[in-house]
């Protein structure tokens, strides 16, 4: 046989030869002795080297087992010795000796650990026993932990001084962690000790303790007292853990003190009177703070805070956006509020609720819902940054200004009827425009650059239309003041400034083109522009909206002159006075051609407003085809320029329904635009689907209404884009 | 520059009086060999307790200059110091067995490793009754046996 195949020769030495009796008896009587010295505390007589050498013979000798088993014996009648001892040692020195003794003992068989390693690595691991210092530990855990005296006394005694401290009083912590680190150290893999005898009833007390604490606690405090209780009653919870507690109890303990400290009052604490709802009424940010803290550590914690938070984001939200709260027709106190409960909202989000992003998204649903409640908001958002642009934030620093218009951007993101606030923005910015008062273009394009940003490019594209209008109408006017005065025109005619806005009409709101006589010199004037205007922009056509003119006139009443500021139509009326004294309302319709209503409100301007240039025949503010205007001669101002307003004054009723059925108008050609792209691209679709595309397409415009989409499906059927399948009604089929 | 192996370095330290922080009587002569604790605690688990371990060190402090090592032949143990500085050792037939005595009992597993393949790369006709014998002496049952076997063939 070959030579090179002999297995590694460690095992060459085993099995060794047998040692006799008398020798074994020998070795084993040095041990026993060595062992006693140890138990006595004697070792420092005792040599390393040759008890170590004592336990190998034996070992190799073969006599591990003999070795091991009479350990134990020893081990055991030690331990029993001390159990003895201790269990007669009274309630006063107890602990502090059980100590002491448990030190000494594993001091004494850590170094049994060290002298019998031969024995653990070569006997004990080969025959899966348990090495020396753990058949000790055992022996101490059997011997005297359980012993009838000491077991439940030991327990008591440390269950007693925990109480103690939480009733604030000092207790020795290093004895505690001492002698409950004992428990973890006799405890094993197969056996933990220190969860089944000490842990499970420390748990139980505890949460005892905190049962009837908490009661007594909550029925006598406001919710912001017992809460800083409870979070200084955790974080001693977790000191306790970190002083003399096993880190594996710590969840475990604090679950059981969050469970009777919050999760059993959660329905109080949420609704009492000082509770959660009010601290959110009462804006006490620090006291929430601290209930959202606790609140997430109890299952379902957070969820009843969003819920109490939304409820009241909800109704104050409901409140705020009524019609009712709007006095004299002033919706800015609606927008403020508006706006303040949103801010309200994000102080809270970010004080009390660590700008959590649930929270966040809960607080955004709930300020969507009341937002979107009232129908005019969007139209009152306009008319509330029309008030802001018109007086350029007065009294507001660059840095206000700008917040300022981030929160009103906050809410349109909110709106779902974008599409209306973007008509009436329109609306509200043609006529800031073209009122011919000084405007802040800088804030303008500032305000339409943060409408950019939040509503996309194409939302503002007729919005800056508008201003390349007025910057174009500019250099027109320029050119056409030159060519007046280089044509000679201009000797036939009285000298007049005209100033003329040429409009894109698409980027504009639309109002009706209406007629009205000009008289001879504006007359001329007009055509000569649109000779000059159509000179250089071939193809295209002029349509004259006299309605949102000004004017500007050099007026004499009685010894003073005048400069009267008023609008076109009021400045045709008044122009008719140069030639008479007296004038029906009839007759001066007949001359102008204003519109009647229109004609109406600009008499009832000059003669009943503050500014009375007009006298009127009949008392009241009503105006009859009869009644006859004279020029009122006492008329005195100390002023030399007058503004005559009120004709572009507030949004007027039929002007508001004109932009609302302009914004059905879109809505329907939008709408219609929608299914027809989808049938396109999709031939064949169920209405259902048809529906849920349609709505799909338009909701970052708005929100369209199913019913809405019905008809305009029916329109298209008819004008045979669509049409119904025969067998299968609800299913429509794309027209090529 | 020259590359010095770490064995070089360490070789003068070896049974070397002056700087030893320990002092050994081997065999049954007692003879004086010398040690560093550090050094022979890397290789050898028994050692590093004897030496290191928190528990014993008060006890061992009074007596730590000399430890007493009767069972050990010096010869072996001298492979035994060789083998903790260097990681390397030269055996011979005359006393392998002795050395795989001494790394068994002071937990030296590479040791013990070297020792096996020295046995088994040497046993030949030519030693096996030198080696039979040392066996017997041992009490090493299976080397005997396997000495035993060769010397019948």
């Amino acid at each position: 046989m070959s030579w090179e195949n002999i297995s590694i020769p460690v095992k060459i030495l085993k099995p060794p030869k047998e040692l006799e009796k008398p020798q074994v008896d020998r070795l084993w009587g040095l041990i026993r002795d060595a062992v006693e010295e140890i138990h006595q505390m004697n070792a420092s007589s005792l040599s390393f080297e040759e008890i170590y050498w004592t336990c190998y013979s034996l070992v190799i000798g073969g006599k591990g087992d003999l070795l091991y088993e009479r350990l134990i014996q020893i081990i055991g009648q030690h331990a029993t010795k001390q159990a003895d001892m201790i269990s007669k040692i009274s309630d006063e020195y107890f602990l502090v000796i059980l100590n002491a003794k448990w030190q000494q003992f594993k001091l004494q068989h850590l170094m049994m650990q060290d002298i019998f390693m031969y024995l653990d690595q070569f006997y004990a691991k080969k025959k899966q026993k348990s090495p020396v210092f753990q058949l000790s530990m055992q022996q101490w855990r059997e011997k005297v932990l359980l012993q009838e005296n000491i077991k439940d006394r030991l327990l008591k005694m440390l269950l007693g001084l925990i109480h103690m401290e939480r009733n604030s009083e000092v207790i020795d912590r290093v004895l505690m962690k001492s002698l409950i680190q004992m428990y973890l150290e006799v405890s094993n893999k197969e056996l933990d000790f220190y969860t089944t005898e000490f842990e499970e009833k420390f748990l139980l007390t505890s949460a005892r303790f905190y049962h009837v604490e908490s009661q007594d606690f909550i029925s006598s405090n406001t919710c912001g007292t017992y809460l800083k209780k409870v979070s200084l009653r955790l974080k001693e919870e977790s000191f306790r853990v970190a002083h003399y507690l096993s880190k594996s109890t710590g969840p475990k303990l604090l679950k059981a003190c969050e469970d009777e400290n919050l999760k059993e009052h959660a329905k109080t604490l949420l609704s009492m009177e000082s509770g959660c709802l009010e601290m959110i009424k009462r804006n006490k940010s620090d006291d929430l703070k601290l209930f959202y803290e606790l609140f997430t550590r109890i299952e379902g914690g957070q969820d009843s805070i969003i819920e109490v938070l939304v409820d009241f984001v909800k109704a104050q939200g409901e409140s705020v956006v009524k019609e009712e709260t709007i006095k004299e027709k002033d919706p800015s106190d609606l927008i403020s509020n508006v706006i303040g409960l949103r801010d309200r909202c994000e102080i809270l989000l970010k004080k009390s609720f660590g700008n959590s992003p649930v929270l966040a998204k809960s607080i955004n649903d709930a300020c969507v819902y009341f937002i979107n409640l009232n129908d005019r908001l969007p139209e009152y958002l306009c008319s509330y940054l029309d008030r802001k642009l018109r007086m350029a934030f007065k009294g507001m620093s660059e840095e206000e200004t700008n917040l300022a218009m981030v929160r009103v951007l906050q809410i349109v993101r909110f709106l779902k009827n974008k599409d209306v606030f973007k008509k009436f923005y329109e609306h509200f910015l043609a006529k800031r425009l073209l009122s011919g008062r000084a405007i802040s273009e800088e804030l303008e394009r500032l305000m339409i650059s943060k409408i950019k940003q939040a509503c996309g490019q194409q939302f503002t594209s007729k919005m800056e239309g508008m201003f390349l209008d007025m910057k174009l109408s500019n250099e027109t006017i320029d050119g056409f003041k030159n060519y007046l005065s280089t044509s000679g025109s201009l000797e036939k005619l009285p000298s007049v400034d005209v100033n003329v806005r040429v409009l894109t009409q698409g980027f504009w709101p639309t109002l009706p083109a209406q007629k009205a006589l000009l008289g001879e010199v504006l007359n001329s004037y007009c055509n000569i522009f649109t000779e000059y205007y159509l000179s250089a922009h071939n193809g295209r056509k002029l349509l004259w909206q006299y309605n949102i003119g000004t004017a500007e006139i050099q007026a004499q009443i009685g010894s003073r002159k005048y400069i009267l500021v008023m609008s076109t139509y009021q400045l045709l009326a008044l122009l008719l006075f140069n030639s008479t004294e007296k004038l029906s309302f009839k007759t001066i319709l007949q001359s102008t051609q204003i519109p009647a209503y229109d004609l109406m409100r600009a008499l009832q301007a000059m003669s009943l407003g503050k500014i009375k240039i007009l006298k009127k025949s009949s008392r009241g503010k009503e105006i009859n085809d009869d009644d006859i205007f004279t020029i009122n001669r006492k008329f005195r101002s100390k002023l030399r320029r007058v503004k005559i307003l009120a004709v572009l004054k507030s949004e007027t009723e039929p002007e508001r329904n004109r932009t609302r059925e302009k914004i059905d108008e879109d809505r329907r050609l939008l709408i219609d635009a929608a299914i027809v792209r989808t049938m396109k691209a999709r031939k064949v679709l169920m209405h259902n689907d048809l529906i849920i595309e349609v709505t799909k397409q338009l909701n970052s415009r708005f929100t369209p209404k199913t019913s809405l989409i019905k008809m305009r499906i029916e329109n298209l059927i008819d004008r045979d884009y669509l049409e119904r399948f025969e067998n299968e009604r609800r299913k429509y089929k794309y027209k090529a | 520059m020259k590359i010095i192996p770490i064995e070089e370095v360490l070789k003068p330290l070896i049974n070397n009086p002056e700087i030893a922080d320990v002092k050994f009587c081997v065999g049954k002569e007692g003879i004086e060999m010398y040690g560093h604790k550090t050094l022979l605690a890397v290789s050898s688990e028994m050692w590093k307790t004897m030496f290191f371990s928190g528990n014993w060190i008060e006890v061992q402090n009074k007596n730590r200059a000399k430890v007493d090592i009767p069972d050990v032949d010096p010869f072996a143990f001298k492979a035994v110091l060789e083998f903790s500085y260097t990681k390397k050792v030269t055996l011979n037939d005359d006393i392998v067995i002795e050395v795989l005595y001494a790394a068994d009992k002071f937990l030296m597993p590479e040791l013990k490793e070297l020792c096996g393949e020295y046995l088994s790369k040497n046993l030949s006709s030519r030693n096996c009754l030198l080696l039979f014998d040392k066996a017997l002496k041992f009490n090493e049952i299976e080397l005997k046996n396997r000495a035993a076997e060769f010397f019948e063939e």
